[in-house]
C-alpha cells in the first residue's frame, strides 16, 4: 500500500468519526498550546532581557577597574571604582587599552563627589545626588528614553535615570516633559569646586569662627535636565549622568594657604604680619585617574577576549568584570525555568495521548469486520498496523499544526498589546513575542510522535486479529 | 490453478479439549474447475474454504497451489496471495458501508499499489461486468441484496484473480436473486477460466457444479 493511500484512508477514517476524532485533537491540541506558550513565555523573557542588554551595550562591555583584587562585600564581588587602590587610570591607560585588538571605544567613568543632594526645582523634596560622569558614551543613544544626549563639554546639563524620573514625579507617560526642567544640588559642607568663590578671608583678629563658617558653607548648583536614561538591568538604581569636563570642575579643592615665599620676604624686609594668603588647587581627578573604564568590543563573541588582553596588559594588574558571568547566570536560570514550563505543558500531552490510545483501541473494536475484509482483499498485518498507526499519527500531527495556528494567533494577539504597553513604558522594542521555528516544528514533530507512540499499541492490537475470527465478528 | 489438499488437520482448542474442524482432508481441485462444497453446519466447509484461500492456515496438512505450499507460508506471502490469486464472497457482503460501489471494488486494488486512475479504471471495469455500472457512486445502504452481492463479485474480479471462493453467496437472496448470482458466477468463471469453489446448501447449486465434495465431521463423506 502507498503511503499516500496510507494518509488518504487515514484521513477518510478520522473524518468518519468526526466528533471524536475532534475531541482527542482537542486534547492534543490543548497540551500543545500548553508547551507551546509557557515555552514562548519563556523564550521570550529571555529575548527581551538580552535585547535590553544588548540595547544597552552591556553585552559587549568590559569594565575596568584600577586593581584586580577584588573586594567582597555582603553583596558578593564588587569595586568602588574610586581609584583609591591600585594603579591610577589616566588617559596613558586609555591610549593603551585602545591599541588591543576588538576594542572598539574606552572611556573613563567616575563617580563625583562633592554634591550631597538633588532636588527638583520649584519643589522641596531632596534626594541624595549619585553622580557618574562618563566620557561621550556612543552607546547609550539608544537606551534614552527621552530628550538627547551630552553635547562635548556641556556643563550644568544632567541626564537623569529613570529613577530619579518617577521620584521627581514623571512617570511613562509624560516622562518628555521633564526635559528642560532644572534641579537644583546641594554641594557638600565646604564645597569648594565649580561655580564657588572662595571668600577673601580676615586679615586679622581671631578668625576661628569665620573658618569654621566657612568649612560649613553649603551651595546650591543650577542644572538643566538634557535627557532621561532607560532603567534596566545594570542601571536600576539612582544615577544622574554628567559630562567628564563638568566632573573636574566639581572635583577641583581649593583652599586657603599662606604664602610661605611671600610670608618669608616679607619677614627678611622685618615686616612681621599675617603671611598673605594665596589659593591653592587641587584636581581631583588628575590626581587620582578615572573610577572606572568602560571598554567596548566590537561583538558579544570577542568581549572575553578583550577582557582576558586587558587583565595581561604589561603586568600592570588591571582588573576586568565582563557580563559573562552574568548571562552565563541568568541563561542557567532561564533554562531550568524552561524544562520546568515544558515539562508541565507535556503533562497534559500525555494525557491527550491516553486519550489517543482510548479512542484508538475503540476503533480496533469496531472495525473489527472491516479488518478482516481488509486482509481477506490483501491487506498484510502491517498494512493494517500502518494504517492504524498513521491513524494515531495524523490526531498527533493535526492537533499540532492547530496548537501552532493558536499560537500565532495569540501572538498576533499579544504582540498588539504588548506593543501598547512598551510604547507607554517608552522601551523601544516591538513585537517582542517571537515563537522560535524550532519551537514550532518542533512541536508538531513532538505530537506526531507522541500520537505515533500512543497507536502503537492499538495497532499492534489491530493487526494482530485473525482475520477469520475478523470476519465472523458482529 | 490446479489446487492440491493433503492430509489438511485443523484443529481448535474448545476449552480444554481439542477439536479437529478439518480431519485429514485430501483432495484435488483442477484448473477452472467448479466445485460445489456442501455439508451440515459446523461441518468445516467454511474452514476448508478459508483454508484454500489463504485466510487460514491448517494446523498439518500440505496445501499446494499451483505447486507451491502455501500451508507454512508467512504472512506477506499468504497476503499477496489472496489478493492477486483469489476472490472472497461472502454470504453477508462484507461491503464497507462508508464507501461507495466503486471504493468497495478498489480496495483489493490499494493493497496491490494500484496507481489512482487505473485503479478506478479496473473498478469501473469490474463494476460494468457484474451489470452495476449505473450504481457506482451508490452505497451499499442505498441497494438491493442482489446488488450488493454483486458489488461484493465485482471486488473479488479486482485483481483478475484465478480462484473464486464464495461462502454461501446466495444465502441471503431471494431465489430469483440467487439464479442471477449464480448465473454471473458461471458466466465469469466461463469467460476468464476462473476456479470456482462455491459453498452451498442448495442442491441446485450444486447440480450446476463439475464436482460436489461432501464434508461431514471434518472428513469428506463423498465427492461426485
Amino acid at each position: 500500500m502507498k503511503f499516500f493511500d496510507y494518509i488518504r484512508m487515514a484521513l477518510g477514517n478520522l473524518w468518519r468519526r468526526k466528533l471524536r476524532s475532534f475531541l482527542t485533537i482537542i486534547a492534543v491540541v490543548i497540551g500543545a498550546v500548553a508547551v507551546l506558550t509557557l515555552t514562548t513565555l519563556v523564550v521570550t523573557a529571555s529575548s527581551v532581557f538580552m535585547k535590553q542588554l544588548d540595547a544597552m551595550g552591556i553585552l559587549t562591555q568590559v569594565t575596568v577597574t584600577p586593581s584586580n583584587v577584588e573586594v567582597q562585600g555582603p553583596f558578593g564581588g564588587g569595586f568602588m571604582g574610586d581609584g583609591e587602590e591600585g594603579i591610577k587610570l589616566d588617559d596613558t591607560i586609555i591610549e593603551k587599552i585602545e591599541k588591543i585588538p576588538h576594542v572598539v571605544a574606552v572611556s573613563g567613568q567616575t563617580y563625583v563627589r562633592g554634591f550631597k543632594s538633588v532636588r527638583l526645582e520649584g519643589t522641596e523634596k531632596k534626594f541624595s545626588a549619585q553622580l557618574q560622569a562618563n566620557h561621550a558614551n556612543k552607546a547609550s543613544d539608544g537606551t534614552m528614553v527621552a530628550g538627547r544626549n551630552f553635547l562635548q563639554g556641556e556643563k550644568n546639563k544632567v541626564i537623569i535615570g529613570q529613577w530619579y524620573a518617577k521620584k521627581f514625579g514623571f512617570e511613562e507617560k509624560n516622562i518628555a516633559n521633564i526635559i528642560g526642567k532644572k534641579v537644583i544640588f546641594t554641594t557638600e559642607e565646604g564645597f569648594s569646586g565649580y561655580g564657588v568663590d572662595l571668600a577673601q578671608p580676615p586679615q586679622e583678629g581671631n578668625n576661628k569662627e569665620w573658618w569654621e563658617e566657612q568649612n560649613k558653607k553649603t551651595y546650591d548648583i543650577e542644572a538643566e535636565i538634557v535627557g532621561v536614561l532607560m532603567s534596566g538591568p545594570g542601571t536600576d538604581g539612582p544615577e544622574i549622568y554628567i559630562t567628564m569636563d563638568w566632573a573636574h570642575d566639581i572635583m577641583i579643592r581649593r583652599w586657603w594657604e599662606a604664602d610661605g615665599e611671600a610670608g618669608k620676604e616679607q619677614e627678611k624686609k622685618g615686616i612681621y604680619e599675617p603671611w598673605p594668603m594665596i589659593i591653592v588647587t587641587e584636581d581631583e581627578l588628575d590626581k587620582r585617574g578615572y573610577g572606572m573604564l568602560i571598554v567596548r568590543a566590537d561583538s558579544t563573541q570577542t568581549v572575553v577576549g578583550v577582557a582576558s588582553d586587558i587583565e595581561k596588559l604589561e603586568n600592570l594588574g588591571l582588573g576586568t568584570i565582563t557580563p559573562q558571568d552574568m548571562l552565563d547566570e541568568l541563561q542557567k536560570i532561564f533554562t531550568v525555568l524552561g524544562v520546568i514550563l515544558t515539562a508541565i505543558g507535556g503533562i497534559s500531552l500525555a494525557v491527550a495521548s491516553l486519550g489517543i490510545i482510548n479512542t484508538m483501541v475503540m476503533a480496533t473494536y469496531e472495525r473489527t469486520r472491516e479488518i478482516g475484509v481488509m486482509r481477506a482483499c490483501g491487506a498484510r498485518r502491517s498494512t493494517i498496523r500502518n494504517l492504524f498507526t498513521m491513524e494515531a499519527s495524523l490526531i498527533g500531527f493535526l492537533g499540532g499544526m492547530i496548537g501552532v495556528g493558536i499560537l500565532f494567533g495569540m501572538v498576533k494577539i499579544g504582540n498588539i498589546y504588548g506593543n501598547q504597553f512598551l510604547e507607554e513604558q517608552n522601551i523601544p522594542l516591538q513585537n517582542i513575542i517571537d515563537p522560535p521555528l524550532w519551537l514550532t516544528l518542533g512541536v508538531i514533530g513532538f505530537t506526531t510522535i507522541i500520537g505515533t507512540i500512543a497507536g502503537l499499541y492499538p495497532a499492534f492490537r489491530a493487526a494482530r486479529l485473525n482475520p477469520v475470527d475478523a470476519l465472523r465478528h458482529e | 490453478m490446479p489446487i492440491e489438499l493433503q492430509s489438511i488437520i485443523k484443529t481448535y482448542r474448545m476449552g480444554s479439549e481439542n477439536f479437529n474442524a478439518l480431519d485429514g482432508i485430501t483432495a484435488t481441485i483442477k484448473d477452472g474447475e467448479f466445485i460445489a462444497i456442501m455439508g451440515p453446519s459446523g461441518s468445516g466447509k467454511s474452514t476448508l474454504a478459508n483454508i484454500i484461500g489463504g485466510l487460514d492456515t491448517p494446523s498439518s496438512g500440505k496445501i499446494f497451489v499451483n505447486k507451491e505450499d502455501i500451508s507454512r507460508a508467512w504472512d506477506r506471502a499468504l497476503s499477496h496471495y489472496r489478493n492477486k490469486k483469489v476472490g472472497f464472497v461472502f454470504q453477508t457482503f462484507n461491503l464497507q458501508p462508508h464507501y461507495t460501489a466503486l471504493e468497495n471494488v478498489m480496495l483489493p486494488l490499494i493493497f496491490s499499489k494500484v496507481r489512482l486512475r487505473a485503479r478506478k479504471k479496473k473498478a469501473v471495469a469490474c463494476l460494468e461486468a457484474v451489470g452495476l455500472g449505473d450504481r457506482m457512486k451508490h452505497k451499499p445502504g442505498e441497494l438491493s441484496g442482489g446488488q450488493r452481492q454483486r458489488v461484493s463479485i465485482a471486488r473479488s474480479l479486482a485483481n483478475n484473480p484465478e480462484i473464486i471462493i464464495a461462502d454461501e453467496p446466495t444465502g441471503n437472496l431471494d431465489s430469483k436473486r440467487s439464479t442471477e448470482i449464480i448465473a454471473l458466477l458461471k458466466k465469469l468463471r466461463e469467460e476468464k477460466n476462473i476456479t470456482l469453489i462455491i459453498i452451498t446448501h442448495d442442491m441446485n447449486i450444486a447440480h450446476q457444479a463439475d464436482r460436489v465434495i461432501y464434508i461431514q465431521d471434518g472428513k469428506i463423506k463423498k465427492a461426485r
